[in-house]
């Protein structure tokens, strides 16, 4: 299980990237994020991090009717959502080398 | 309050029929309890008010519960909830509390004219000007000031209803009223006389306020 605390910081690019994929909803993002891996993440932890996302006009959202009857809010990527979506990959893919670069050291350091 | 937000309240309070599990329809109650009593207005209350029942309603078809779906701490939840929506300035702050005191201090100014209509009548001199005591005042003042605090406190701690028991309330309304009863036997000076059509027109003035700033708020 991913501690929370280091799930804070990636959570809000990995729902991103889920919602460039295509238009999506809170239940169904909570069910990418499992089977990706990330464990059960709740609706209720999901939905401030959307309405953050909304706010700072990363994606939009509509009501629309679901086969099971209750509308439900999709939400699609913006392009400025686009833009932050490169950079939350790009600062990723640096922090992931820079604690693999370090990992791969200590394995080293351990096996001399 | 504007159309659209009387418009979104009352497709919410019709909408909230549909969710069928009791203990869903009290988390949800719980919950928009939670969020009335912050800083927001009430146009962004109801957006969120629907998101959370639209979810709930959604889940529950799944055949989930309102824990499953939002998570074990819905004080947390609401607080990461209000924390992403605008704050009211100050300016709107004032305005709107002042727009929820108007219909209260409307009541409590309907209800002073007809005790004072009613004594007249029974004098053996009767006048059309009526003495504001300061009794008056201070009951008017501390009923209106009682009030928001119970129902502030009521609504803050709607997850943690042992906080504030029905017995607090009931023991703290009834020590307010018998304030008020003491107020008016102990504190008969008179302040100001008005005559009984200005105070008819300060009621319907006061009436008039809360419908502007209604219409021009959220």
């Amino acid at each position: 299980m991913i501690p929370s605390q280091m799930l804070k910081g990636t959570l809000e690019g990995c729902v991103l990237a889920i919602i460039s994929k295509e238009e999506t909803y809170g239940y169904e993002i909570s069910e990418q994020l499992m089977e990706y891996g990330f464990g059960k993440i709740t609706e209720g932890t999901i939905y401030p991090l959307l309405l953050r996302l909304e706010k700072n006009e990363l994606i939009s959202a509509t009501y629309k009717a679901s086969e099971l009857g209750p509308r439900r809010k999709y939400y699609k990527l913006t392009e400025k959502g686009n833009d932050a979506l490169e950079d939350f990959f790009q600062s990723y893919r640096e922090l992931s080398d820079a604690v693999n670069h370090l990992m791969r050291d200590m394995q080293g350091g351990i096996q001399k | 309050m504007s159309r659209r937000t009387k418009l979104l309240l009352k497709e919410n309070n019709e909408a909230e029929n549909r969710i069928q599990n009791e203990e869903n329809e009290s988390i949800l109650t719980d919950i928009t309890v939670y969020i009335r009593s912050s800083n927001i207005n009430s146009y962004y209350q109801e957006t969120v008010r629907r998101d959370i029942l639209e979810m709930i309603a959604d889940g529950e078809k799944r055949g989930e519960t309102a824990r499953e779906i939002i998570g074990d701490d819905y004080k947390l939840f609401c607080d990461n909830v209000i924390a992403e929506l605008p704050r009211q300035s100050r300016k709107e702050q004032i305005l709107s509390s002042l727009r929820d005191v108007l219909p209260s201090a409307d009541i409590l100014l309907l209800i002073w004219l007809g005790f004072q209509l009613v004594s007249q009548v029974n004098s053996t001199d009767p006048t059309l000007y009526f003495t504001v005591t300061a009794g008056n005042i201070f009951c008017a003042i501390l009923c209106i000031a009682g009030a928001f605090c119970v129902v502030h406190a009521i609504c803050r701690n709607a997850f943690d209803t042992a906080a504030v028991s029905g017995k607090t309330v009931f023991f703290t309304v009834f020590a307010l009223l018998l304030i008020c009863i003491c107020a008016n036997v102990f504190l008969p000076f008179p302040l100001l006389r008005v005559h009984a059509l200005t105070a008819a027109g300060a009621t319907a003035a006061v009436f008039a306020l809360y419908k502007i700033l209604d219409a021009k708020l959220d």
